[in-house]
C-alpha cells in the first residue's frame, strides 16, 4: 500500500474538515450571534410590533408563522410571530443562544418542550440477544462517548446553513419567520403506517427530571432569565405521534412541568397526546408541513390568543 | 451497513490494512469471507443464514450437477438449485404480494376468507446474491463453467461484500479466476490469489469511490426533495411539472445506484477484484435496446444471457416469438425489482419499447434511414426520442398509486403548455434544479471524454488530490444531515 498516497487522502479529509467546520462557524456568526436573518439591522428598527418567539426542537417547527402572521394582520393585532425551532434543540443547546433572545426584545416566549429533551444515556450493559440481534446498536453503544463531541458539531442539515451562508453573501440579509429550519411542505404519511414501522425501544435512555439534571438545570436559568427580563414565558409539549417513553415516564414528565408551572407561575399546555388519532404526520415525531396539518398551528395561535388577553 | 455511513469507511479500512498487512493467501482469503458475512449480519443480523444456506446448497448443487454423468440426475439437481433459489426469493419477497392479490380477488369474487399477511422482513440483497447464485448452476449446467474447487472459494464469491447488497450481479466466470494466480491471460494457476493493494488499484478504487460518494450524497440525496415533492402527488400539476419530476427521478435514480455501483467497484478494485461496469452513460443511449445494453448491464445481461436467448433460442426470426420473449424478459426484470404493479408495469412499457424497436428495427431497416441515424441530427433525435421514452418509464418506477401514474403519465405525454405551476416548483426548487443542469453538465462531459475515473486516477497526485478535494468539500457542504438509504437496498 502506498502511503504517499494514503497521506494524500487524509490531507485531503483533514483540509475538507478544517474548512468545513469554519465554514459552519461562519453560519452562526452569521445567522446565530446577530440573527442578520431574523432582523436584519435595517429591519429590526423598522420593527414596531411585538414580538413572539417560538422555541423549541423540529417537534415544533411545523408551526406555520405564515397563518399566524397573516391573523395578527387580519385581525389587527400588533403582534410579530416567528419560529425559531432549530434541529435537536434542548434547554441546554437553546442556553447558548438565550443571550440573543432577550437581545431582541421579544414580548412572548412560547417553548415546546419535548420528553425526549430530558432523557439521557441508559449506562446499563446492553444485553447479549440485543449486541446479537443489533451488532450495530453494540458499536453505537462502545463509541457513543467518543463520536457524541464530534456529533455536536456537525449541524443538523450542513446543506441549508451552507445555503444560507451562501445566500448571506450573494444577496445580503434577508429576514424570514423560520430562521433556522427550511420551511418546505412535507407529505402525511398513513398513521397505520408510522405506528406499525415505529420500534420503541428505550432500553438505551432513561428520564431524568432530578435537580441535577443538566436540561433541567438549563430550562431553570431560561425561565429565571426570562423572567428576569420580563418576556412572558408559555410553555407547551411539543406533540409526538409515538412516545418514546413509556407511561410513568410521561406521567412524571407532566408532573413536573405542572410543578414548575406553579412554582414559576407560568403556563403550561399539554398537546403531547393531542393529535394521536389524526392523519397529519410526516413521521412518528414530526407532524408534517401541509394544509391539512394545520391544527397545530390554529392550537399555538388560540394559546397565544388566551394568553395575549 | 450503509456505503454512505461511518461505519462503512471504519469497517473498509480495517479490512483494507488487515488484507495489506498480513499477506498469508489462506487467512486473506477466509478473513475475506469473515468480513464479507460480518458485513451483511452487522445490518441483516439473522437473516445471514439464508445467505449461508444459499452458499451451501448452490456449491453442494453446483458440484453434483457437473460430476453427474446421468441426463437425469443432472436435471434433478439443477431444478433442486433453481427451486431452491426461486424458493427463497419468492418466499421472502413475494409472498405477501401473492397472498395481497389473492384476498383482493377472494373479495371480489366473495370467497369470504381472507389470508393473514406474513409481513416478512426482506433480507437484504436477496435479490442479488440468488441471481448470482443461478447463473453459477445454469452455467455448469450448460457445461461452460466447472464449479468452485473449494467451498471457500464459493463463499468469496457470493458473500464478497462489495456488490453483495445492491450489485452489480457478478458472473462466476469472471470473479473466480480472480481467486487464482494468474499465470497467463487465459491460464490460472491451482495457487490461491495473494490480494496486493497496489498504488494502481488504490489510486483507481478511491477515484471510483469517491465519484460514487459524489454522486449519491451531493446529487441524489439533494435532488431527491424535489422528486417526493411532485411525486407524492401530482394530481392538478401541469406537463411542465411532470416532466421535471420524471427528469429529476430518473437523474437521482441514477446517481444513486451508480453511484452505490461505483462504490463497490471501487472498493473491489482495492483490494485487487475486477467488478464490470453497471451503468455506461445511459442518458446517451439512442434506442431502447442500447439503454439496456448502459442500464444495471449486470441484471440486463443476466436476462439477455439466461432467459431471453433461452427464450428465442428455437426460431429468432419469428417477430412474434421476440415480441412476447422480451415482454417476458422485461416482465421478470421488473418483478424483479420489487412484488409491486408499478415495476411490473414498468418492465411491461420498458418490454413494449424493445419489442417494438426490436421488430421495426428488423423489417425497416432501409439504406436511406440507417444514412439518417448515423448523421449528427438523426444520432440527437434518436437519443432525445429515446431518453423521452425513457422517462416517460420512471413514472411508473416511483408511483404505486395508479390514479397518480395515470394522470402523470397523461400529462407526460398530452402537455397542457401551461407553465405558472411549473415556475413556482423551480423557484421553490433552486438547489435541485441546479444541480440537475449541473449533472446535465458533467454527463455530457464525462460523455465527450470517454473513461473518466481513469484520467483522474492517472492524474499527478496533487492535481488528483485537487480533484478529489472538491468531491468531498461539495459532498460536506451539501450533506443532508443523515445517511440516506440507496434506492436499491430495497430490492
Amino acid at each position: 500500500m502506498n502511503f504517499t498516497l494514503l497521506f494524500s487522502v487524509f490531507a485531503v479529509i483533514a483540509l475538507v474538515s478544517i474548512i468545513f467546520s469554519f465554514s459552519m462557524s461562519v453560519y452562526i456568526s452569521v445567522y446565530d450571534s446577530d440573527w442578520y436573518g431574523l432582523f436584519s439591522k435595517n429591519v429590526t428598527n423598522q420593527l414596531e410590533k411585538e414580538k413572539i418567539f417560538l422555541l423549541g426542537s423540529s417537534t415544533v417547527y411545523s408551526v406555520n408563522s405564515t397563518i399566524l402572521n397573516h391573523h395578527f394582520i387580519t385581525n389587527e393585532i400588533e403582534y410579530e410571530f416567528f419560529n425559531l425551532a432549530d434541529m435537536s434543540d434542548s434547554p441546554k443547546k437553546r442556553l447558548h443562544s438565550l443571550s440573543n433572545i432577550i437581545s431582541n426584545d421579544p414580548n412572548i416566549v412560547i417553548y415546546g418542550l419535548d420528553i425526549g429533551n430530558f432523557r439521557i444515556e441508559n449506562q446499563v450493559p446492553i444485553p447479549t440477544e440485543e449486541i446479537i440481534l443489533h451488532p450495530q446498536n453494540f458499536f453505537l453503544y462502545q463509541f457513543d462517548d467518543f463520536m457524541e463531541p464530534i456529533r455536536e458539531k456537525i449541524p443538523g442539515s450542513p446543506k441549508d446553513r451552507s445555503l444560507s451562508t451562501l445566500k448571506y453573501f450573494l444577496f445580503g440579509p434577508q429576514p424570514h419567520h423560520h430562521p433556522f429550519i427550511n420551511f418546505y411542505e412535507t407529505q402525511i404519511t398513513p398513521i397505520n403506517e408510522l405506528k406499525e414501522n415505529t420500534l420503541i425501544n428505550d432500553s438505551y435512555q432513561v428520564l431524568d427530571l432530578s435537580e441535577n439534571s443538566e436540561e433541567i438545570i438549563s430550562l431553570k436559568k431560561i425561565i429565571n432569565e426570562l423572567k428576569k427580563n420580563n418576556i412572558k414565558l408559555i410553555i407547551f409539549s411539543a406533540p409526538k405521534l409515538v412516545n418514546d417513553a413509556n407511561e410513568n415516564d410521561i406521567k412524571l414528565f407532566e408532573q413536573t412541568l405542572k410543578n414548575y408551572s406553579e412554582k414559576y407561575d407560568i403556563p403550561i399546555y399539554f398537546l403531547h397526546d393531542e393529535y394521536m388519532d389524526l392523519e397529519i404526520w410526516r413521521d412518528s415525531q414530526h407532524v408534517a408541513i401541509n394544509n391539512n396539518t394545520q391544527i397545530y398551528t390554529k392550537d399555538i395561535l388560540e394559546i397565544l390568543l388566551k394568553e395575549m388577553k | 451497513m450503509l456505503f454512505n455511513s461511518l461505519d462503512f469507511l471504519v469497517f473498509f479500512f480495517v479490512v483494507m490494512c488487515i488484507i495489506s498487512f498480513f499477506k498469508f493467501r489462506r487467512f486473506q482469503h477466509l478473513f475475506l469471507i469473515f468480513s464479507s458475512l460480518f458485513f451483511l449480519y452487522y445490518t441483516d443480523n439473522y437473516l445471514i443464514t439464508l445467505l449461508i444456506f444459499t452458499i451451501l446448497l448452490h456449491f453442494y448443487v453446483g458440484r453434483e450437477i457437473f460430476k453427474s454423468k446421468n441426463i437425469f440426475r443432472k436435471k434433478i439437481f439443477f431444478i433442486i438449485g433453481i427451486v431452491g433459489s426461486i424458493g427463497i426469493l419468492g418466499f421472502f419477497k413475494y409472498t405477501d404480494f401473492v397472498i395481497t392479490q389473492f384476498n383482493f380477488f377472494g373479495s371480489y369474487l366473495d370467497l369470504g376468507s381472507e389470508i393473514p399477511l406474513l409481513n416478512l422482513a426482506l433480507p437484504i440483497g436477496i435479490s442479488f446474491y440468488t441471481f448470482q447464485s443461478m447463473s453459477y448452476i445454469i452455467d455448469i449446467y450448460r457445461g461452460s463453467l466447472q464449479p468452485s474447487k473449494t467451498l471457500k472459494e464459493y463463499a468469496v464469491f457470493v458473500a464478497f461484500f462489495p456488490p453483495l447488497v445492491a450489485g452489480p450481479i457478478l458472473r462466476a466466470n469472471e470473479f473466480l479466476p480472480q481467486l487464482r494466480e494468474k499465470i497467463s491471460q487465459n491460464e490460472i494457476s491451482q495457487k490461491l490469489k495473494l490480494f496486493v493493494i497496489t498504488n494502481q488499484n488504490l489510486k483507481f478504487g478511491i477515484t471510483l469511490m469517491s465519484i460514487g460518494f459524489f454522486k449519491k450524497m451531493f446529487f441524489s440525496d439533494n435532488i431527491g426533495p424535489l422528486v417526493n415533492n411532485i411525486f407524492s402527488n401530482p394530481i392538478g400539476l401541469e406537463s411542465f411539472s411532470i416532466m421535471i419530476g420524471t427528469i429529476a427521478f430518473g437523474i437521482q435514480l441514477y446517481c444513486d445506484f451508480s453511484g452505490y455501483s461505483d462504490i463497490a467497484i471501487g472498493a473491489a478494485a482495492i483490494l485487487g477484484f475486477k467488478i464490470p461496469l453497471n451503468f455506461n452513460k445511459p442518458f446517451f443511449a439512442s434506442s431502447p435496446s442500447d439503454f439496456w445494453t448502459r442500464w444495471h448491464i449486470s441484471l440486463s445481461t443476466w436476462v439477455r444471457d439466461y432467459l431471453y436467448y433461452p427464450l428465442v433460442f428455437k426460431n429468432r426470426n419469428s417477430n412474434s416469438l421476440v415480441f412476447i420473449s422480451l415482454l417476458i424478459s422485461m416482465l421478470l426484470m421488473g418483478i424483479w425489482h420489487g412484488a409491486s404493479w408499478n415495476f411490473l408495469i414498468w418492465g411491461g412499457i420498458h418490454g413494449l419499447f424493445l419489442a417494438c424497436y426490436t421488430i421495426l428495427r428488423k423489417n425497416f431497416s432501409s439504406n436511406s434511414t440507417k444514412k439518417f441515424f448515423k448523421s449528427k441530427i438523426g444520432k440527437i433525435t434518436s437519443i432525445l426520442i429515446t431518453q423521452y421514452l425513457v422517462f416517460f418509464t420512471f413514472i411508473a418506477f416511483w408511483m404505486k398509486d395508479f390514479t397518480h401514474m395515470a394522470y402523470a403519465m397523461e400529462k407526460y405525454v398530452f402537455l397542457d403548455f401551461a407553465t405558472e405551476g411549473t415556475i413556482q416548483i423551480i423557484r421553490d426548487n433552486e438547489l435541485p434544479i441546479l444541480l440537475i443542469i449541473l449533472f446535465g453538465i458533467l454527463h455530457f462531459y464525462s460523455y465527450k471524454q470517454g473513461n473518466i475515473v481513469e484520467k483522474i486516477s492517472k492524474m499527478k497526485i496533487h492535481y488528483w488530490a485537487g480533484i478529489l478535494f472538491v468531491f468531498f468539500i461539495s459532498i460536506a457542504m451539501f450533506y443532508v444531515g443523515s445517511a440516506r438509504e440507496f434506492i436499491y437496498f430495497q430490492f
